[in-house]
């Protein structure tokens, strides 16, 4: 971790007993003058200021009561935040964060950087998690057929029910992770007979656990290693983007994608339709989701040293052949055959336990397609009286879900915990609220052998109950949910933590630390157990389709997260919507636009939807993204600012997209065969940030000088291992009289953005916007180009057809030190710092838009309305540090200027200078890629200094002599120069 | 006879007017009621000019949202509408003042009317820069005045700050010209009037002028010294305005052609409206007599000098882009021809370019229908000129990412309609209750047949 100051309080209860308690910490009141001698000079100037003061404080300021506490809790300081470090259960990967505080509010998540999985980086889902927690809609009383009740009334009913069951009561969750949950669900168990639990995950990760135990015996996710591979061969599984631990995975494969090492691991990816993974892949092979398993299988032939037809297949064979032991192959194809092949090809390859590791498993996912559909069964034959189900959304997710909720309502006992309105509490007749994260305790063994806490950062905002305490109630015991983890692990302390120190240092510890190693239980695994399956695959006739997650809704789990639904999707930079991505050949042959609505069908199974013509796409087969359709997201009918020609979001009572789920195969499988494809002469605007896609002209006004926009400069690794200036566009130099007009004598701050690393999964975009109060603005307001993210993810293709390469390029406000922004503005709203920052000044913009408009990036953005939020209570989320801007003012990205100055007064409170890493901007704690970095430009020995010096570092626009100080790293592939992409440049 | 007669040149005034003939036709103008063709105009004017103050009003109190710009296009038909009125202006100015000085004698009985017309589309043009900012009530902000702020004063590196002093400068400088010109007309109605009030007022404006030899040899002089003022102007107004696009890094705005470019352009675009305007008026208050064939003819003159200096920078334009070899350049002007806003780039060569060619047949020049409908075509395409710089360059910059486009809600609509309703609300308003020929000037003119009363 980076030498960061912070204090990491362990909990609201734990913090001033523990032996670390920073009450102390008093937070600097002022900048303190280095030299403190008090001259005849300064004595005149405070006695004038004073005066002056005086003066100014008698005339206008309309008094504004601040009422101080009554009592001052101990660890509150005004000003001062509070980081807790805790367990993010906003999606089953479990990734670790620290909550910011202030003022008994979490205002912001960052990723833990000790921690080893997600190691500092965090997801868009985790980040934006946190406005849910002040979601006005939430469910905060038991609710009992729909009416508000309470917890005794509601767990009489359980309870009686509970007993005097004569049939089943399935009690449905999402995986358990956590072993003191697992502990009292077996208590539950124990004493009502007749409950089972069934673990689902709403995307099913099943074929991985049910290949590993026929393999191995024990249904397991292998820990994967994309660190310590150096070749990769991935099928279908978007490992950086959606797949099983995406924070995690992106963290160790950046690890050996280091450009000064000798060798970086080489990424091969194969899938039908454009993903994160795909979009950085060094060679992406491009098949439709049948001619994938088939390719699995020539695969293995040829790894099992058989002859083989498929070219890419004995090409990639021989490739991994020679990795062997440093080689990784996964597949995200819920197929238990194709988790049976790729278990062979990775058995055969020797990667067990070099780059899979059998021994500290994952444990984030654990559901199985088989009990559900056992589960079905059993409710579709009246065997199941009653179900409990937490953590999960079966009638949304599960492609039956429509006539499982039909039978839920007919049981007897039906309980949904959840803390939101979803599709599953409407059919049940009890609804339990669950709480959000931030306020409950969690133990969470997310890999065998570590141990994570999750811990409440403020109370809770209702009457709410974790599935935990719920259980707890039904056994008919009673207690807080902190003392029940505690007693659990008390209990179990001596067997599996294998430590010399006390449980309460072990536990302190576990709190303040937020997480900590155990002694992980041997799985005892079979010796491999050989399975060959048969694939027998007839080639479609017609159009295949798949259902993909996008980075930022998943499975749904989000949708009513406003910040998610803004966020536009990394690939096709469309918000608020799903659509149908299509290649270029189906819309020729359908003659399809897009935009136009056409009605799918597959089977019994139709949807209308509109249609994205996406670069890259396989030619015969569409895509639809899951998650949407989600009941709950009809409250974006009130988004946005209101005004004559506004269009809402969504219609009312209309959900935002279409749902999917019904087109997953009975056997949870995500691709299928499409039917039919009908055009149904509507159109459907889609919202997208960002339309022209390619750094190329448009054909008919491209000049003949400009082929390209060298934006984007890009090189391949072996070019740049002979010169790490390769690539590079070598544009006019520029000459300047004014070369050295501005020195900046202290700092000089500056940025470099790795396009090589960067993967686009905008968790970056998610995080400035809620670090710097970034508001929602709705549907409507993007399709007129007016979202406001500060940070934008621009996203390019070159190549043409089913083979085209995608590069991010994160642009920001430049801050450049010859701004153009500046000079124009009649007012002085917008000036330049001592240390080179592009500031704003809100409260002196008078909004004539010049800088925005004169600004090359196009970076600056204007509050065209006052941008309220539609859920007041959503303004508790609001950073006290950063201005709510008004309407008719200009604002664009400050690089966190507040972090700076904090870091600043930290410093000097303790009499140092700022060193680098002190400062860490909000987009860059967040990058699981690690592909931003800031730092000062006059250190030599910064990070940033020597990046500029590296001969990657480019700047966008040079040329016009702006002079940026955020600059670019070359996007580098490890690919041979000949690739058959076509897309080279001088 | 033994008056002299240039039988070389036509009269200056056409009808054989005497003195008293002047005074009595435009007097009568104020006197009378007005026509029903005047009521029709004012009620248009005030209707448009109502849906303007809706429409500025609801903008105000809800934000620019309202207008169709964006992230990416922040100026559109604000600004356009801005330079568009301030180009209006010029001519009124180059007709009263460097004609003035260049001794066209033709300029008398148009160059009240021009004048108004130049201070009412300053007004016009000048009401937009305060209402396209996003907190028009911190608009004193752009004035220098001594503050509590620090002081905090203004940029005076940004164009727009320079704008604010060119508008006002204009603005006053216009205004007094055009009044102290009229006081000897205001004498002259205050001696006709029967009504006390008039009479009252007038003599309020006239400021005790005699018509005594003293006060004429005075007022001339006056009148010479602010004509050397108002001059520079001209050129200095819309060359400031331009330098709100030239000194920006766009590029399509990047252009150190734009000041001598823009100053024909409001020129052009400025006779174009005088001729409009003028059409309209000697055919609605009969003044046929004093504003001839041979001012309209002289008028179109200018439009094919200035519409050819125009045409000239539109060339200039594209040569440039192609011999600098800078591909945004390049790509900016293929893209306002083929692009998406392409029929406003051909709109505005169509009406810029071919409309004054049209002047060069003498038939054409003295056919008062025809030049009415050319002048209204370049006005629209000088309206369109500016659309096309502004919107044009911006909607496709740099970046391909951040490329948009722009169209125009109904509230930006409603404003442009809403000031062409003020400007012809104030100018209907003028020339009924203003003399709109200058009496005393235009008798200099008169053909000496008549001198010596009737």
């Amino acid at each position: 971790m980076s030498d960061k100051i912070k204090n990491y309080y362990t909990s609201f209860e734990d913090s001033c007993s523990s032996d670390d308690c920073s009450c102390t910490d008093l937070p600097p009141v002022a900048e303190v003058e280095k030299t403190s001698g008090f001259t005849r000079r300064s004595f005149l100037k405070t006695a004038g200021f004073s005066f002056g003061a005086l003066f100014v404080a008698c005339t206008q300021a309309p008094v504004k009561k601040a009422i101080p506490f009554l009592i001052q809790p101990e660890e509150i300081l005004p000003g001062k935040a509070i980081w807790y470090a805790s367990t993010s259960n906003a999606c089953e990967a479990g990734c670790a964060v620290h909550v910011k505080n202030r003022d008994g509010r979490p205002i912001k998540l960052e990723g833990n950087p000790e921690h080893p999985l997600n190691q500092g980086g965090l997801c868009s889902q985790c980040q934006a998690s946190l406005i849910e927690l002040y979601d006005s809609k939430r469910i905060l009383h038991p609710l009992l057929n729909g009416e508000k009740s309470d917890w005794q009334t509601v767990d009489n009913k359980i309870i009686e029910k509970l007993k005097n069951s004569d049939k089943e009561i399935v009690l449905l969750t999402n995986t358990v992770s956590s072993p003191s949950s697992e502990n009292i669900i077996g208590k539950f168990k124990r004493k009502y007979k007749n409950i089972s639990h069934v673990q689902m995950d709403e995307y099913s990760y099943s074929a991985i656990l049910d290949a590993h135990e026929k393999n191995y015996g024990k249904r397991f996710i292998p820990k994967y290693q994309f660190d310590k591979a150096d070749l990769i061969v991935s099928i279908d599984a978007d490992f950086l983007g959606t797949w099983i631990s995406p924070i995690q995975f992106t963290k160790d494969f950046q690890k050996n994608r280091k450009l000064d090492s000798k060798n970086i691991s080489k990424l091969i990816h194969i899938e039908s339709h454009m993903s994160l993974t795909g979009a950085k892949a060094d060679e992406r092979i491009v098949l439709s989701p049948s001619e994938i398993i088939k390719f699995t299988k020539e695969l293995d032939k040829g790894i099992q040293g058989e002859l083989t037809e498929n070219k890419y297949a004995s090409k990639i064979a021989n490739l991994l052949k020679h990795n062997k032991g440093k080689s990784l192959v996964v597949s995200g194809i819920n197929d238990v055959r194709v988790q049976l092949l790729v278990n062979r090809i990775n058995k055969k390859l020797g990667n067990i336990n070099k780059t899979l590791n059998h021994k500290e498993v994952s444990k984030q996912y654990a559901g199985s397609d088989k009990d559900v559909k056992v589960f079905i069964e059993k409710i579709n034959n009246g065997k199941i009286e009653g179900v409990i189900i937490a953590g999960v959304n079966p009638v949304y997710s599960l492609p039956n879900g429509k006539e499982l909720s039909k039978k839920i309502k007919l049981l007897k006992l039906s309980v949904s915990i959840t803390d939101n309105h979803n599709e599953t509490s409407e059919c049940c007749k009890i609804v339990a609220p669950d709480r959000h994260y931030l306020e409950s305790w969690n133990d969470n063994e997310i890999v065998l052998g570590l141990l994570s806490m999750t811990q409440p950062v403020l109370q809770p905002f209702g009457k709410n109950r974790s599935l935990r305490m719920s259980i707890n109630s039904w056994l008919g015991k009673s207690g807080n949910e902190r003392d029940l983890i505690r007693n659990y692990w008390r209990g179990i302390f001596t067997s599996k933590v294998k430590t010399t120190q006390t449980f309460t240092r072990f536990w302190n510890n576990l709190v303040h630390d937020g997480f900590v190693k155990i002694k992980p239980i041997s799985l005892k695994l079979n010796a491999f157990n050989d399975n060959r399956p048969q694939i027998n695959i007839n080639k479609p006739k017609g159009l295949e389709y798949i259902l993909y997650r996008t980075p930022q809704l998943a499975f749904g789990q989000h949708a009513e997260n406003p910040w998610l639904q803004e966020l536009p999707d990394p690939i096709t930079k469309i918000t608020w919507d799903n659509y149908v991505s299509i290649s270029p050949e189906i819309s020729k042959k359908y003659k399809l636009e897009k935009g136009d609505v056409i009605k799918i069908k597959s089977g019994n199974n139709t949807v209308q939807l509109p249609v994205f013509l996406q670069p890259g796409q396989q030619k015969n087969t569409i895509s639809i993204a899951l998650g949407y359709g989600r009941q709950g997201t009809e409250r974006f009918h009130e988004i946005g600012p209101n005004w004559l020609e506004k269009k809402p979001t969504v219609e009312k009572g209309i959900p935002v997209g279409k749902s999917v789920s019904h087109f997953i195969s009975e056997n949870i499988n995500f691709t299928g065969n499409i039917t039919s494809i009908i055009k149904t002469g509507k159109t459907w605007n889609l919202a997208m940030t960002q339309t022209f896609d390619s750094l190329i002209n448009p054909i008919n006004t491209s000049p003949a000088i400009m082929p390209k926009r060298p934006f984007v400069q890009e090189t391949t690794f072996k070019s740049y291992k002979k010169d790490p200036t390769s690539g590079k566009h070598h544009g006019h130099p520029v000459t300047t009289m004014w070369k050295d007009d501005h020195k900046y004598k202290g700092h000089h701050w500056g940025m470099a953005l790795d396009i090589s690393a960067c993967t686009g999964c905008s968790s970056c975009v998610v995080s400035c916007q809620v670090e710097n109060n970034v508001p929602v603005v709705g549907k409507d307001e993007v399709l007129r180009k007016r979202d406001m993210h500060w940070l934008r993810l621009d996203r390019y293709y070159s190549g043409k057809g089913e083979n085209v390469d995608v590069s991010f390029q994160a642009m920001m406000c430049q801050h450049c030190d010859n701004a153009p922004c500046e000079p124009v503005c009649p007012v002085l709203a917008t000036v330049h710092s001592t240390e080179g920052l592009n500031e704003q000044i809100y409260n002196r913009c008078v909004g004539t838009r010049f800088c925005a408009n004169n600004c090359p990036y196009k970076v600056r953005r204007f509050n065209w309305f006052e941008y309220a939020r539609e859920d007041v209570m959503e303004n508790m989320v609001l950073n006290p540090d950063v201005t709510v801007r008004s309407r008719g003012v200009m604002e664009k990205c400050s690089m966190c200027i507040q972090r700076i100055q904090e870091a600043r007064f930290e410093a000097k409170k303790n009499g140092k200078s700022i060193q680098d890493g002190d400062i860490q901007l909000a987009c860059q704690q967040s990058c699981p890629a690690d592909a931003i970095v800031f730092g000062d430009l006059n250190d030599p020995k910064s990070k940033i200094s020597k990046l500029v010096n590296s001969g990657r570092h480019y700047k966008v626009l040079e040329e016009l002599n702006v002079r940026p100080t955020v600059g670019y790293l070359t996007q580098v592939r490890n690919r041979e120069e000949d690739s058959n992409k076509g897309n080279h440049h001088g | 006879m033994d008056n002299v007669v240039n039988s070389i040149r036509d009269p200056q005034i056409f009808g054989n007017k005497s003195l008293t003939d002047v005074t009595e036709d435009v007097c009568n103008v104020m006197d009378r009621k007005p026509k029903k063709l005047w009521w029709i105009g004012i009620i248009l004017s005030l209707s448009a000019l109502l849906l303007g103050i809706v429409a500025v009003s609801y903008q105000i109190a809800t934000g620019i949202g309202v207008w169709g710009l964006n992230k990416t296009v922040g100026w559109a038909f604000d600004i356009t509408n801005f330079v568009f009125w301030v180009g209006i202006g010029h001519a009124g100015t180059l007709i009263s003042a460097i004609l003035f000085l260049f001794r066209q004698k033709w300029r008398t009985s148009i160059n009240r009317s021009a004048e108004a017309m130049t201070i009412f589309a300053v007004i016009c043009a000048g009401i937009f820069p305060i209402i396209h900012m996003g907190r028009p009530w911190f608009g004193f902000w752009a004035l220098p005045y001594p503050n509590f702020r620090g002081p905090l004063w203004v940029n005076f590196r940004s164009p727009l700050a320079w704008d604010v002093f060119a508008i006002s400068t204009y603005l006053i400088i216009s205004a007094t010209f055009w009044y102290i010109g009229m006081i000897p007309d205001f004498a002259t109605v205050r001696d006709r009037a029967k009504n006390k009030m008039k009479k009252f007022i007038f003599g309020i404006l006239s400021v005790g002028w005699n018509g005594s030899f003293k006060v004429w040899h005075r007022y001339e002089a006056l009148y010479g010294i602010l004509a050397g003022l108002a001059t520079p102007l001209v050129v200095s107004v819309h060359t400031v305005v331009s330098f709100d696009f030239a000194t920006s890094a766009i590029p399509g705005w990047h252009t150190t052609t734009f000041p001598p470019y823009f100053v024909a352009g409001a020129v052009f675009s400025g006779f174009a409206m005088v001729l409009s305007l003028m059409i309209i008026a000697r055919k609605t208050l009969g003044l046929e007599e004093y504003i001839t064939i041979n001012h309209i003819e002289n008028m179109t003159k200018v439009i094919i000098v200035t519409g050819g200096i125009v045409t000239l920078s539109y060339a200039t334009e594209f040569f440039i882009a192609w011999y600098s070899g800078n591909g945004y350049e390049q790509f900016v002007f293929l893209n306002r021809a083929l692009g998406p806003f392409s029929w406003a780039y051909w709109i505005m060569v169509g009406c810029n370019l071919i409309t004054p060619q049209f002047f060069w047949f003498r038939k054409i020049r003295r056919n008062v229908l025809l030049v009415f409908i050319l002048t209204i075509f370049v006005n629209i395409g000088m309206w369109f000129e500016r659309f096309v710089i502004i919107v044009t360059s911006l909607h496709r910059d740099f970046l391909p990412s951040a490329w948009s486009t722009y169209s125009p809600t109904l509230v930006e609509i409603s404003t442009l309609i809403g000031s062409f309703g003020l400007f012809f609300t104030l100018f209907l308003l003028f020339i009924k209750f203003f003399p709109m020929i200058a009496i005393g000037e235009v008798k200099s003119v008169l053909n000496y047949r008549g001198r010596g009363g009737k």
